[in-house]
């Protein structure tokens, strides 16, 4: 008999009366030998895209996303996922994905790539003109609301909530009133 | 179909994706077929479900040693008979299998009290009665293991659906077995234990280690071996345990997981091989 108590400890059912009776584990032991394995991760978060908050298992291998799935345990979607969901992997693994930011100057057909510096630096130069152009102290009755109606945000889902607590304040800051977040919708 | 049938079936599927394991697959044919004819009316259970209710809340599985009833004449019976199935089956051993015959026919035994003891996970007697007999002590767990198993999965084919909806241990609710696989099954990939005795799934969750409780994710992972798609090893970090589960949504649905874990023999080796070991969480009695 070539099973002891260490290698019954090792298997169980069908092979542990296969090794009992002597056929004999040869030719598992040989199939495994060159077998190569790779270790996998599983990560639970929430789908970055709505308001739903759905979970969502991520596999990753070292730092690589290989498969997003949804989480069977989470009380909101047990396991589903809408269509977009689904191709959540693509945010990450994706060939069309945009990397970088592109500008696309007044009467343009092309977007062209631009740094972020200057990106950044356009879209804060255009909110204090627009915001200095139509500030409003006081209304119409004489009551401070130091404000603007010229300018409007809305929010996205993808944010949590306290990156929604960041946002508002700076969006106060500002003087805007239209702030809108797609929760709400 | 019944689940012997079941068994045959897949056995002769796998035969032409893994024919390597073709004379394991002959043995375990073998002992399904005779299971298969062998009817297990010395097996009885005597179980009130109400009465169940606040144990199995508290973790406490269906069966326990009070709740069992074998009639001795009959489980003698079927083992000699299983005995000389193993005996025909095998290469090997038949010195070893006759001698434990020999000792239930002379009443050195007690087959009712260690069959009690396989249900507990209690090894001292069947190691005792082993050490007594001077047989390899897995001959008389193999041996004893198999019947308590069929008698316990040939009575809850006869039972009602036993709910347990809350059931979250990692051990069987119904005989409180360590799960021989999981499952991710369905089209959401709910994970599920299989009991290694009775056959009974439940339900768990994912991200937990079914044998510490551990729900860290980052001393949880899995490994997969090349070539063996829809077939994982989740691993413990903290205990150092593992667990072969299938993805049903990738190998199909509804599969005899006693021959599954036999067509993934490989999976154990290599996992000890990474240094981890079965899982044995005790349950409570």
């Amino acid at each position: 008999m070539e099973l002891n108590r260490r290698g019954f400890l090792k298997l169980s059912g069908g092979a542990i009366g296969a090794s009992i009776v002597g056929i004999g584990l040869k030719p598992a032991q040989a199939y495994a030998a060159p077998l190569a394995i790779q270790y996998a991760r599983e990560t639970i978060t929430i789908c970055p895209y709505c308001a739903v908050g759905c979970g969502q298992i991520v596999h990753t291998q070292a730092s690589d996303v290989i498969n997003i799935e949804g989480d069977p345990d989470h009380p909101i979607n047990r396991g589903t996922l809408c269509s977009k969901g689904s191709s959540i992997y693509q945010l990450r693994h994706n060939k069309k994905r945009i990397t970088e930011p592109l500008y696309r100057a007044k009467g343009a057909k092309e977007w062209k790539p631009v740094s972020w510096d200057w990106a950044l630096d356009q879209i804060a130069r255009k909110l204090k003109a627009t915001r200095d152009a139509t500030f409003m102290t006081r209304n119409t009755r004489g009551q401070v609301v130091n404000r603007t109606d010229a300018i409007a945000s809305v929010g996205s889902a993808a944010l949590d909530n306290e990156e929604c607590y960041l946002f508002q304040k700076l969006l106060r800051s500002w003087g805007l009133v239209y702030i809108e977040h797609q929760a709400r919708i | 179909m019944s689940h012997h049938q079941h068994r045959l079936q897949r056995l002769n599927e796998l035969r032409k994706i893994r024919p390597q394991y073709g004379e394991i697959y002959d043995f375990y044919q073998g002992l399904c077929t005779f299971l298969q004819e062998m009817p297990s009316a010395w097996f009885a259970c005597t179980v009130d479900l109400e009465a169940w209710q606040p144990r199995r809340q508290a973790g406490f599985p269906l069966l326990s040693r009070e709740t069992l009833q074998f009639d001795e004449a009959g489980v003698r019976a079927f083992l000699f008979l299983l005995i000389d199935r193993l005996i025909d089956l095998g290469r090997q051993g038949a010195e070893e299998l006759q001698c434990f015959k020999q000792a239930l026919e002379n009443d050195a035994l007690s087959a009712a009290e260690l069959l009690l003891a396989c249900l507990e996970k209690d090894r001292a007697p069947v190691e005792k009665a082993a050490t007594q007999l001077e047989l390899p002590a897995a001959l008389l767990e193999y041996v004893l293991s198999t019947t308590l198993a069929h008698g316990l999965q040939q009575w809850l084919a006869g039972q009602p659906e036993i709910r347990f909806e809350d059931w979250s241990e990692g051990y069987c609710p119904i005989c409180g077995g360590i799960p021989v696989m999981g499952e991710l099954s369905g089209e959401t990939g709910k994970k599920r234990l299989h009991c290694s005795l009775c056959a009974t799934a439940w339900e768990v969750v994912r991200m937990k280690c079914s044998y510490c409780g551990n729900d860290e994710t980052d001393s949880l992972e899995y490994f997969t071996a090349e070539g063996d798609v829809g077939y994982r090893v989740d691993i413990c970090r903290k205990c150092s345990c593992y667990l072969k589960v299938v993805d049903s949504r990738e190998v199909g649905d509804g599969l005899p997981m006693d021959v599954e874990d036999l067509n993934t023999m490989h999976l154990d080796l290599l996992a000890q091989r990474e240094g981890f070991a079965k899982g044995k969480r005790e349950q409570k009695n």
